[in-house]
């Protein structure tokens, strides 16, 4: 089982605590061509909350639809589709899987890395920073 | 040419510049005044003497004005109405050239000294074409320290920018620059002024654009571009409703996109979000840097907007001055020093890029030069808006101004409407104190529409700590910027062993602020050597060392 919870983004309204992933699929796998008011909302709590994004396109041409453009991550089965992602995105931020489809994200999922945010080291310093001495020592060390 | 040389935002054959020469014979138009262009136009171009491209308005027999959008000779009475409009202002007389810059000083005019002559260009690159270039290395300390060079310098020795209200006069062969009293510093404090004037002269500026340009809005997630879209939807008829733009400015995260697209769906106006390419980012570094002139590496993230938007015949909207006129930016520090010390923020941690006589010989540079600064507008220090005007002058000037004024005028009609006369002084009038924390933003925005005021904006939701990377981190982009940092001359000012540090170390300064600021503006310095290579004279980057 993954270590990711993963929602679907053009499905829901509100994000669950315990998700970690937003999922977007691209216009060919059903997902939405455009951003509307309430993905936008959701995309804005899921940026918030520094969850990881993922798209999922199984053609070229998914990427340029919006909500994709601006996922983090983009998963594709599609040779052309992964060189077109890679170019535009970067090689890490594009993930090669075996099927794109929603029912199989599953099988992938843990590939997607840990939001820098929320691994060990730094939500050790987030946490000593809300300390008041620590964060005094840290202010004055900025304003150096 | 390169194939990853740039193909975008290139100056057109028609643009919008204005370049001359003061002091030769036949006079600044040529054999004569009445060469000057004979009557308000779009293109009016001489091709003996002064070539004017884009708006130009005949104030008299001797005088004309330009500006990199429409205006007209109507409004303009005098050289001083003109150069209140924010219009360059060109003046022969007998035996006498003048070349005066506007109230704002935001639109880049370079003067080159040469003795008995001046010319000049909205374009530097049209004063160094062909000809002998040496490098300006107090400028390019700048460049590290603060971002752009200060003192009215340039990276190009002997290449001076016109500051506010500041004139070059060629008169009995002899060139003289000077600098009358800033109107804006004489500005007084009101405690009777009203937020609801800053929003008449608004009203008045975006009306007085409607009835040339329409509008593209470069929507961000913050209060400058909202209130200019707000505003301009009002101004603008009901048949030609503004179009706006976003792109990201690569924090690492998407709310500037995100907030933008809900301001843009409140105002009803059609919204397009630019996403960058990784595999532009060489291309759009180095179509920056030119379209600058190698002034500053600040929004090279700017470029790929201007590549979607090429074409459209929109005047573009910029938001430069407005954090610093309304928005009370720059006002944190408890004293002078550290305000000031808060401008050179780059060189913290610069000896993770520098090495040390490098980290020295440019922290020593920038500081003479803010001790010039002080001697050179002694009516900044204990003016009630010093950390505005101190900003202003060497931050905005210098730096941000090349984004609207180099950047996007190359191909479009653009106007700051923050630093309109009129709405500056209305801002200015309000006293200092109540500036502070933005407090005046959402009240402006509210006269307008108090929901759209309610909306926070993408600075106030950024979550902390940052998320996720940013862009420029990708590995495809670390190696670009690696490669043009230690391929030519600014090689030599690197610490120690940083040329061969991998990829993960790279990318750590790159995350941060102040050494990616560093590793840019000697990517920039490169570039710069390498477009002038046939030319360079002159003592080499080894002058930064001390």
């Amino acid at each position: 089982m993954s270590a990711h919870v993963h929602a679907r983004a053009d499905r829901i309204r509100m994000i669950a605590p315990a998700v970690t992933v937003l999922v977007i699929p691209g216009p060919s796998l059903g997902g939405p061509d455009d951003l509307d008011p309430a993905l936008v909302r959701l995309l804005i709590e899921a940026d918030e909350r520094g969850l990881q994004t993922v798209a999922l396109a199984s053609r070229p041409d998914d990427l340029d639809a919006t909500p994709v453009a601006l996922a983090r991550f983009v998963a594709t089965d599609d040779e052309a589709t992964a060189a077109e992602a890679a170019a535009r995105l970067g090689a890490h931020r594009t993930l090669r899987v075996e099927d794109a489809s929603v029912a199989a994200v599953e099988a992938w999922l843990d590939r997607v890395p840990r939001v820098e945010s929320r691994t060990l080291r730094r939500r050790i310093r987030t946490a000593l920073r809300k300390i008041a001495v620590v964060r005094w020592v840290y202010e004055r060390m900025g304003a150096r | 040419m390169r194939a990853d040389q740039p193909t975008g935002p290139a100056p057109r054959a028609e643009g919008r510049d204005i370049v001359g020469t003061l002091g030769t014979d036949g006079g600044l138009f040529g054999t004569a005044a009445a060469d000057l262009p004979a009557a308000d136009g779009p293109d009016n171009a001489d091709a003996n003497a002064t070539a004017v491209h884009g708006p130009t308005a005949r104030i008299d027999d001797s005088t004309v004005a330009w500006a990199p959008r429409t205006i007209h000779s109507s409004h303009l009475t005098d050289a001083t109405t003109a150069r209140t409009a924010d219009a360059l202002v060109l003046r022969h007389t007998e035996g006498r050239d003048e070349l005066l810059s506007g109230i704002s000083g935001a639109v880049p005019v370079y003067v080159a000294d040469d003795a008995s002559t001046a010319r000049f260009a909205t374009h530097l690159s049209a004063l160094t074409t062909q000809r002998p270039v040496q490098a300006d290395w107090d400028a390019w300390a700048d460049v590290l320290a603060v971002g752009a060079p200060l003192g009215g310098r340039t990276t190009v020795h002997g290449v001076r920018r016109l500051r506010p209200w500041e004139s070059v006069t060629v008169e009995d062969g002899t060139v003289r620059f000077q600098r009358e009293r800033w109107p804006w510093l004489d500005v007084e404090a009101d405690a009777s002024a009203r937020i609801e004037d800053v929003s008449d002269a608004l009203r008045a500026e975006m009306r007085s654009l409607a009835e040339n340009h329409w509008f593209v809005s470069t929507l961000s997630g913050g209060w400058d571009s909202r209130i200019l879209a707000a505003y301009a939807c009002e101004a603008a008829a009901p048949t030609a409703s503004p179009r706006a733009f976003t792109t990201s400015s690569d924090t690492g995260i998407i709310l500037e996109e995100l907030v933008a697209a809900q301001v843009a769906h409140r105002l009803g106006i059609e919204h397009e979000i630019v996403v960058p390419r990784v595999d532009r980012f060489e291309h759009d570094i180095r179509a920056f840097v030119q379209a600058v002139d190698h002034q500053t590496s600040y929004h090279v993230w700017l470029v790929p907007l201007l590549q979607r938007i090429a074409g459209l015949d929109g005047l573009v909207l910029d938001g430069l001055g407005g954090g610093l006129m309304l928005g009370g930016d720059f006002t944190g520090g408890d004293d002078r020093s550290s305000r000031v010390a808060g401008l050179m923020k780059y060189l913290r941690g610069a000896e993770q890029v520098l090495r040390p006589e490098a980290a020295h010989g440019v922290g020593e540079r920038t500081r003479a030069a803010f001790d010039a600064f002080d001697a050179d507008w002694p009516g900044v220090a204990d003016h009630p808006f010093e950390a505005t005007f101190t900003a202003y002058l060497n931050r905005t000037l210098p730096g941000i101004s090349q984004s609207p004024y180099g950047l996007v005028a190359r191909d479009h009609p653009v106007a700051t409407p923050f630093l309109a006369d009129e709405v500056a002084r209305a801002a200015l009038r309000i006293p200092a104190a109540a500036h502070a924390g933005g407090a005046l933003y959402p009240r402006l925005t509210a006269l307008l529409d108090p929901q759209l005021a309610a909306l926070p904006t993408a600075q106030s939701r950024v979550p902390w700590p940052r998320p996720h990377p940013r862009r420029i981190t990708a590995v495809e982009s670390v190696e670009v910027l690696r490669r043009l940092v230690t391929t030519g001359p600014a090689a030599a000012l690197l610490a120690n062993g940083l040329a061969e540090q991998d990829t993960d170390h790279w990318t750590r300064l790159l995350s941060r602020t102040g050494t990616q600021h560093l590793l840019r503006s000697l990517a920039m310095l490169n570039l710069w050597c390498e477009a002038h290579a046939d030319h360079l004279t002159g003592p080499g980057v080894e002058e930064l060392l001390a």
